[in-house]
């Protein structure tokens, strides 16, 4: 009994298997790390694969907005997008510049519109200002700024094609 | 051989560190980041297979 459980600790410990020895020398090493490192590339790919249908499914339709011509310089036209209780403004700032952003005001939820003569976004309620350029908040009290709605220019009008990530809140 | 085995205790710790990076993206839900990790595991894999072809054209020649 004794004899076996020393055999036994022995193997364990003075680990010296002549087989073994030759088995992981160098080369062996360096062909199986190899491997590994084979095997965790491939195995990034689901993750790729998953984030990828991840990203499909949040992509949101495209909607006509208006037609290419619809609106002159320093007019706006409002639309609903992605959904129905989400309004939006598209603004055209000169002949080939458009903005567009939810015009839900980022302090408590008053429509933004846009003010032709101030060439800024101005929210009636409290007095917010927002930059017409990139929607940041120029002055009142919203703290953040508005989200911006992507636009796509197609032959038979203007679309819009998704949501800009806002800053932070990436793939939220 | 022996030059190439630090060399590839190097590859094996960048490639599980990126790979750990990864998870963690993937967990807090940046997915768009995800490719470009794939890409630099892809990137080291090729690297560690490109340096094990070199050093054994190098070991076979010294032979
Ligand atoms: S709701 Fe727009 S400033 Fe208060």
């Amino acid at each position: 009994m004794w004899k076996r459980i020393d055999q036994y600790l022995r193997e364990q410990a003075l680990n010296i298997k002549r087989e073994k020895e030759l088995d992981m020398n160098r080369r062996g090493f360096i062909a199986a790390s190899l491997g590994l490192l084979g095997v965790l590339f491939l195995s990034s790919f689901p993750f790729t694969a998953r984030a990828y249908r991840a990203v499909k499914q949040r992509q949101t339709p495209a909607y006509r907005i208006a037609g290419l011509d619809e609106l002159q310089i320093g007019d706006s036209k409002p639309f609903q997008y992605p959904h129905d209780n989400e309004p939006a403004l598209l603004i055209r700032l000169s002949d080939n510049q458009y903005r567009s952003y939810h015009i839900k005001c980022t302090h408590l939820g008053c429509p933004v519109f846009w003010d032709r003569d101030s060439g800024k976004m101005k929210c009636p309620c409290h007095h917010g200002f927002f930059n017409v350029e990139d929607g940041s908040v120029l002055a009142g009290p919203p703290q953040r700024a508005l989200p911006a709605v992507k636009l796509d220019f197609r032959s038979n009008g203007i679309y819009a094609v998704g949501l800009m990530p806002i800053e932070g809140h990436e793939g939220v | 051989m022996r030059m190439l085995w630090w060399f590839f205790i190097f590859f094996l710790a960048a490639q599980m560190i990126l790979i750990q990076f990864m998870a963690e993206e993937y967990l807090a839900g940046h997915h768009d980041k995800l490719p470009y990790y794939s890409a630099a595991t892809g990137f080291v894999f090729v690297m560690g297979v490109l340096m094990y072809l070199y050093f054994r054209n190098v070991d076979d020649t010294k032979d």
